[in-house]
């Protein structure tokens, strides 16, 4: 009995070790990032070669899945609205609904899954097939070289396809609204003006800097903290998208909060 | 002459390096040799810096690797040399022309058309012109060692380590590796390590051989001398016996 618990305790130790080490090695490896991003050599080209790859290839994911958000909430919106009399104020709610909490959350979500696993993957083969060694070898450190353009872009990049998202997904609203539902064009216009203040798009803005910045942060050291083989890569880029998503999710909500008694 | 003194290597339980010395003169080629996951990788990984050594000296020249004060000093030690790794280390990304220049690329030392000029001729040396434009998943895997000789050589390093050079190349084509090691030393004249645990086709690129076993250099000597080993690791090991204090893993 004294041993059964005695393992037990041990093995529980064990794991808040091994979570209080993990979590201090992630703010160790951002700490790194940082420090090495605003400190010289700047290298742009590589920033830029990182946006077109997570930002400018997501582009059409993310204003596929904007149009038909703005679509699914039109008639959402209108059912609901309908039954309060209220369907004037669709327009309004499906600006609100996108700019303050969809458009930073779903845009986070769709570039975690298709850039955020795909940096995974890339960094962990890289570290396998001994491409970060040879870096090393060759005097070029692997933090200025891989993770700073990678994770500067991922936070620059979510901002602006957040921004598509929104536009994307309000025509996506209008089109159906205004076309499919009947809605006046007018009221749609004006209720939306009307409604949408700029704390809604700072709120928005905000939350999808941080969102980027938290994706990137994953992704990157899931990637460089890759085990063995294949099997260490597969691992590895799971663990980061499950992470990402479980993480832009509940900063949401803990961002909601903070932003709704800042702004309100 | 590259210096490696009592070098000591350890992870957790496991005794890797346990006193390692060996000198390597200038111009030569010597060949670390000993049975599979006796520690020549990590020796090598620490003479690269890529790996600290626990305890001990490694001597680039006049300069100590291992007593690099930070990660910058190692750095320039490090631009002293190339590395062949096992599987090549191109960069996917980059064609095979881009991987050539890269390490001068990131120098900034040259103007882009001197990188240019040098980068082809090392890819002509190496025998793949007109493969340039080639992603290296798209050539053989004796190509992209042969892309990876031409990275190591085209910064015209002092000293070149090679890693198991031959490793995952059919018979003829790992020849052919071992041949153009031998080529291209006797035209640059680099100091140069080759790691490896065949034997003796190693011995047609190196004129030196030092055996590593039990964290130790069991023997080092010309091959003559080499082969005329006493040590019973050696004699067991250059036998290629299953009997003898060889531990297998």
């Amino acid at each position: 009995m004294f041993l059964y618990l005695y393992n037990l305790i041990s093995r529980f130790g064990t794991l808040v070790i091994d979570y209080f080490f993990a979590v201090g090695a992630a703010w160790l490896f951002i700490l790194n990032v940082l420090y090495k991003a605003v400190t010289p050599p700047y290298r742009f080209s590589l920033i830029i070669q990182q946006l077109y790859v997570i930002g400018a290839q997501s582009v059409a994911v993310v204003a596929l899945v904007g149009v038909f958000t703005g679509a699914v909430l039109a008639v959402q919106g209108e059912y609901t609205l309908a039954q309060f009399g209220a369907t004037a104020y669709t327009g309004s709610a499906i600006a609100l609904s996108l700019i303050r909490e969809l458009g930073p959350v779903l845009t986070a979500l769709m570039v975690n899954g298709r850039a955020g696993s795909a940096m995974t993957a890339e960094l962990g083969i890289m570290k396998i097939t001994e491409q970060v060694d040879a870096l090393r070898s060759m005097a070029v450190d692997p933090i200025r070289y891989l993770m700073v353009p990678r994770i500067i872009a991922g936070l620059i990049s979510v901002p602006l396809l957040t921004a598509i998202f929104n536009v994307v997904g309000i025509a996506g609203g209008y089109i159906v609204g205004v076309e499919n539902l009947g809605l006046s064009s007018g009221t749609f216009m004006s209720q939306m003006i009307q409604a949408v203040k700029d704390v809604d798009i700072i709120s928005g803005f905000v939350k999808s800097v941080v969102f980027g910045f938290t994706f990137s942060w994953v992704a990157c050291y899931k990637g460089w903290t890759c085990g063995f083989g294949a099997v260490g890569v597969n691992r590895a880029t799971t663990s980061a998208v499950v992470t990402s998503a479980v993480a832009i999710l509940v900063l949401d909500y803990f961002l909601t909060s903070i932003l709704t008694n800042i702004f309100m | 002459m590259i210096k490696i003194r009592d070098l000591h290597k350890r992870f957790g339980e496991q005794v890797v390096l346990a006193g390692a010395n060996l000198d390597i003169e200038d111009g030569s080629v010597i060949a670390i040799v000993g049975p599979s996951g006796t520690g020549k990788s990590v020796l090598l990984k620490i003479i690269t810096g890529l790996m600290l050594a626990d305890f001990g000296e490694v001597i680039v020249g006049d300069e100590s690797m291992t007593g690099a004060k930070n990660s910058e000093e190692r750095r320039r030690i490090c631009r002293q040399m190339g590395v062949l790794f096992q599987n090549a280390a191109l960069f996917d990304s980059l064609t095979l022309f881009e991987n050539v220049c890269f390490p001068l690329d990131v120098r900034k030392e040259l103007k882009e058309t001197e990188i240019k000029k040098r980068s082809m001729h090392y890819l002509r040396e190496v025998g793949l012109r007109g493969f340039e434009n080639a992603l290296p998943g798209e050539v053989s895997i004796g190509m992209r060692k042969r892309v990876g000789i031409a990275r190591a050589l085209v910064t015209e390093p002092r000293l070149i380590l090679f890693d198991e050079p031959n490793t995952g190349l059919d018979p003829e084509v790992g020849q052919e590796i071992y041949e153009l090691i031998s080529e291209t030393h006797k035209k640059f004249g680099f100091t140069g390590i080759v790691i490896s645990h065949e034997i003796p086709e190693v011995f047609q690129v190196c004129s030196r051989v030092a055996m590593l076993y039990g964290g130790q250099i069991q023997a080092e000597g010309t091959i003559d001398e080499f082969l005329a080993s006493n040590n019973q690791v050696v004699k067991q090991f250059v036998a290629g016996n299953i009997q003898g204090p060889i531990q297998l893993c």
